[in-house]
């Protein structure tokens, strides 16, 4: 009898969270829509007036624009919007008149590409930095002031320089970055100036993490072991700090977005960028709502499986410095 | 840990030596016989009815064509119409159109009868006239039975009429003498039906059929490939393959030119510092990048201008800030190497049109203009708010206006706002005055002045709210005569008139400056700025 209240007390209870846990992103969810709408109307400019052109003559415009249903109510034109979200649909886009969804998809490689080239340089980058740093501790010093000048340089002037670099050089021309979507390796270039300022502030906090290992009493225990400078980088430095740099890349990503979205109009890549820049320009509101929600749900989701991944890093970690501790003092 | 260094090196220089390979070898294939045009926007579509901007109708030219074209001289000749005939009221008018006029071949979208016939015709001009078409303003405020279709009340255009396989009607509510020229824009390209219901959505976006002399090949990343038409009736284009390729930065644009993976592009203003210099009005490549670059330049179909709200401000008030403006002063700041002062509408380009229009700062006159404000208003500061944006150089020029007035005693209020920002205010008049400019898609001045300056245009395209009944009969009566150079005569008269009343003050226009590889030749622009390829060529 027992048991089975306290099977349907921990059924409850997951019923519970699974609740608790979906009110969160479902709200956060509705209010991207309900700003990017009201960010929309609020915007200057008739969206049919922008279809049309300056030239148009007012009578063509004020047909458009009823026939389009920007005359009803606002709630009205708020209902059918968040319905047509809310059915999948995602609307049509108003310069292409194509589906949104198709839109986004047409978009999406390039700036997938850019990310994925982005997130690796910066991650690679952090650890082989900081293991030059640890084994050759004389560099440290020049390698943190180039750091310093890498987190000083905005954006959009290392994406111009590179661009121009690229086109100095014959065998890698810009031009791959016109071949773009198709063309994978072509955004492998052009990705350095997304990651840069991700990848210093990588470093800076993957050091940060290694100097509170270094003091630990694992790592005393590790060195007097007689491990190896590569072995004690690998073995204790690098397999304690997975956690802080998964950490670090997931409140990095926005930053890479951000910058995404720049390299993309510096080398002309048609991706979500150059897509979200058009949508705000021609008032495109039912795109504009498609990359926000994208965004959001791209968001609940990196945070859902860095938090879960998060957790299990640790306890791997700590599985590690359990058996690390162990093996030392097994040699000693 | 060498070993695993060692074979991370080898591993980084194959990767490295098949990427090379792989590349060149493709860019190689990619710009072998292609001409690739640089353009500073994307263009997401070309569909005729969506050819709102200049990147799409330079695009858009290429591919399609309407019954009459604008030529190299600037002059309305036939596309795929062959001769026209017009009542002697001009109210009806048909078109004979040419002889195995043929639509591109495609694979999916091929349709089985690919010779033009005068059911194409009717079927592009009625679906030119659809709600969202932007080609349909001009279009149905003349055709007959328009209105009564985009309203849906009827269930075709009652004026337009197939006469023969090869010969179209256009019945008229009104005499209309330069209705070729009314329809000679790549808006009224000629499309097929079953081609465009096959696409749908795709179509002018990554799908495309029309008679141009280039056939569109595919959308690929920031480029759009064609290749020559080699059915095309007329002269064919001069090169194998065209990409138009989109390069945002200026900068990357130019680098790519010298380095030659640009074979043309339109030139920015900023693009032309320390590569260009200006002798006697004439531009020039400088000694030291004469290699690597050639220039061509021309002018084209646009004015800047300080447009007044014109029932809103004082007369006198505007015709002193038209009387004291510098117009070199506003070309040195903002367009110093392609501007040209203007002082009315109207653009140079236009064949076979002088303007009567005199153009020169006339301080005693703004000075006298100025008196006759203060003694309409006693005690009251001479003052203007000025609305610019962030396109076409808006601001600058309105700093420039405000520094000139200050001597005078005018006070000048600079508003920034977006573009769509301002295109609102002019929608409702919330404005005193605006610094903007326009791109006129007409070649012909009675066009430009019945579209920009008639009561019925207001408020846009005519943001100037300059409504005079005189003017409206005025420039009615152009379109009534069938002789050219007194119609353009009048249209002289007009435009001198128009400006007299200074409903705005025309600044300058510009040229376009095109920036080409050495190695390339023949290409020549009409003043809409569209390529016309068909003498192009690689030098050898």
């Amino acid at each position: 009898m027992n048991s089975e209240r306290a099977r349907k007390h921990r059924f409850q209870g997951v019923i519970w969270r699974l609740i608790y846990g979906s009110v969160w992103p479902v709200s956060l969810l509705i209010g991207l829509c309900v700003l990017t709408f009201f960010l929309s109307y609020v915007a200057p400019g008739d969206p049919a007036r922008i279809i049309l052109g300056p030239n148009a003559r007012e009578d063509a415009v004020r047909e458009l624009h009823t026939s389009m249903g920007f005359d009803r109510p606002l709630i009205v034109q708020f209902g059918c919007f968040m319905g047509e979200i809310a059915t999948g649909k995602w609307g049509t886009s108003w310069i292409t008149r194509q589906p949104v969804l198709r839109e986004i998809g047409d978009h999406l490689l390039p700036t997938l590409y850019l990310g994925i080239f982005a997130s690796v340089y910066s991650i690679l980058l952090a650890v082989s930095l900081n293991g030059v740093c640890f084994i050759f501790p004389r560099l440290g010093p020049p390698l943190i002031s180039l750091l310093r000048l890498g987190i000083s340089l905005p954006s959009f002037v290392v994406a111009v320089a590179s661009a121009l670099v690229i086109t100095r050089l014959h065998f890698w021309s810009a031009d791959s970055a016109a071949i773009g979507s198709s063309f994978f390796l072509g955004f492998a270039f052009p990705a350095v100036a997304v990651a840069l300022y991700p990848a210093c502030v990588m470093t800076t906090l993957l050091r940060n993490c290694f100097s509170s290992i270094m003091t630990s009493s694992y790592f005393r225990a590790a060195r007097a072991s007689g491990f190896s400078q590569a072995a004690l980088f690998t073995r204790v430095l690098l397999s304690n700090s997975w956690a802080t740099l998964f950490t670090a890349w997931v409140n990095q990503v926005s930053l890479l977005v951000f910058s995404t979205i720049i390299v993309e109009y510096v080398f002309s890549f048609r991706g979500l960028g150059t897509l979200l820049m058009r949508s705000i320009q021609g008032k495109d509101l039912p795109v504009l709502s498609g990359i926000i929600l994208l965004n959001g749900i791209f968001f609940l989701v990196l945070r859902t499986v860095s938090e879960s991944s998060t957790r299990g890093l640790f306890e791997v970690a700590e599985r590690m410095m359990l058996r690390l501790s162990t093996s030392t003092g097994d040699r000693q | 840990m060498k070993k695993t260094l060692i074979a991370i090196g080898v591993l980084i220089l194959v990767v490295g030596a098949a990427f090379y390979i792989h590349h060149t070898q493709s860019g190689s294939q990619a710009t072998d016989r292609a001409l690739v045009i640089g353009f500073e926007n994307d263009v997401p579509t070309f569909d005729p009815l969506r050819l709102s901007n200049v990147f799409a109708l330079r695009v858009g030219s290429q591919v399609f064509e309407g019954l009459t074209h604008l030529d190299d001289k600037n002059m309305i000749v036939g596309a795929v119409a062959e001769s026209w005939r017009s009542s002697p009221d001009f109210k009806t008018w048909t078109f004979r159109l040419r002889a195995g006029v043929k639509f591109h071949p495609h694979a999916t979208l091929d349709a089985a009868a690919r010779n033009l016939t005068a059911e194409d015709v009717v079927y592009s001009f009625t679906r030119m006239l659809s709600k969202d078409a932007v080609p349909a303003g001009p279009l149905s405020s003349v055709l007959q039975g328009a209105k009564e279709y985009q309203e849906g009340k009827a269930p075709s255009v009652s004026g337009l009429q197939v006469i023969s396989s090869n010969e179209v009607e256009f019945k008229l509510i009104r005499s209309d003498a330069l209705f070729p020229g009314r329809i000679s824009s790549p808006a009224y390209g000629i499309v097929k039906k079953t081609v465009v219901d096959k696409a749908g959505a795709d179509f002018g976006q990554t799908m495309a059929v029309g008679t141009g002399p280039f056939q569109f090949v595919e959308r690929r990343g920031n480029e759009l490939v064609f290749k020559r038409f080699s059915e095309y009736w007329g002269a064919g284009a001069g090169v194998e393959s065209l990409i138009f390729r989109t390069v945002k930065e200026d900068a990357v644009r130019l680098a790519e030119l010298k380095a030659g993976r640009l074979n043309a592009t339109y030139a920015t203003e900023p693009m032309l510092n320390g590569l260009v210099e200006k002798a006697g009005g004439t531009l020039r490549v400088k000694e030291s990048e004469a290699r690597a670059v050639a220039i061509q330049s021309f002018p084209v179909f646009n004015t800047y201008f300080l447009a007044f709200n014109y029932p809103k401000v004082d007369p006198d008030l505007r015709r002193a800030i038209a009387l004291a403006v510098n117009r070199d002063e506003v070309i040195s700041a903002a367009v110093p190497m392609t501007g040209m002062p203007a002082a009315g509408p109207i653009p140079l380009a236009c064949a076979g049109y002088t303007t009567m229009v005199k153009w020169g700062r006339d301080l005693d006159g703004a000075r006298a203009a100025l008196d006759a404000y203060r003694t309409k208003h006693p005690g009251v500061a001479p003052k203007i708010k000025i609305l610019t944006c962030e396109v076409a150089q808006s601001t600058p020029i309105g700093e420039v206006l405000q520094s000139q007035l200050k001597p005078l005693g005018i006070e000048v209020d600079i508003v920034q706002q977006s573009f769509n920002a301002v295109i609102g205010s002019i929608q409702k008049g919330d404005f005193d005055s605006v610094v903007i400019f326009f791109e006129y898609q007409y070649s012909l001045p009675q066009l430009i002045l019945e579209n920009f300056f008639t009561s019925s245009s207001i408020p846009l395209p005519n943001l100037f709210y300059y409504s005079k009944p005189s003017n409206d009969a005025a420039i009615a009566a152009l379109f009534e005569t069938g002789n050219e150079a007194a119609s353009l005569t009048q249209a002289a008269v007009v435009e001198k008139a128009l400006v007299d009343d200074a409903p705005g003050v025309f600044l300058f226009q510009t040229q376009q400056v095109i920036l080409f590889s050495p190695d390339l030749q023949g290409v020549r622009f009409n003043a809409a700025n569209f390529p016309i390829l068909t003498n192009a060529s690689w030098k050898k």
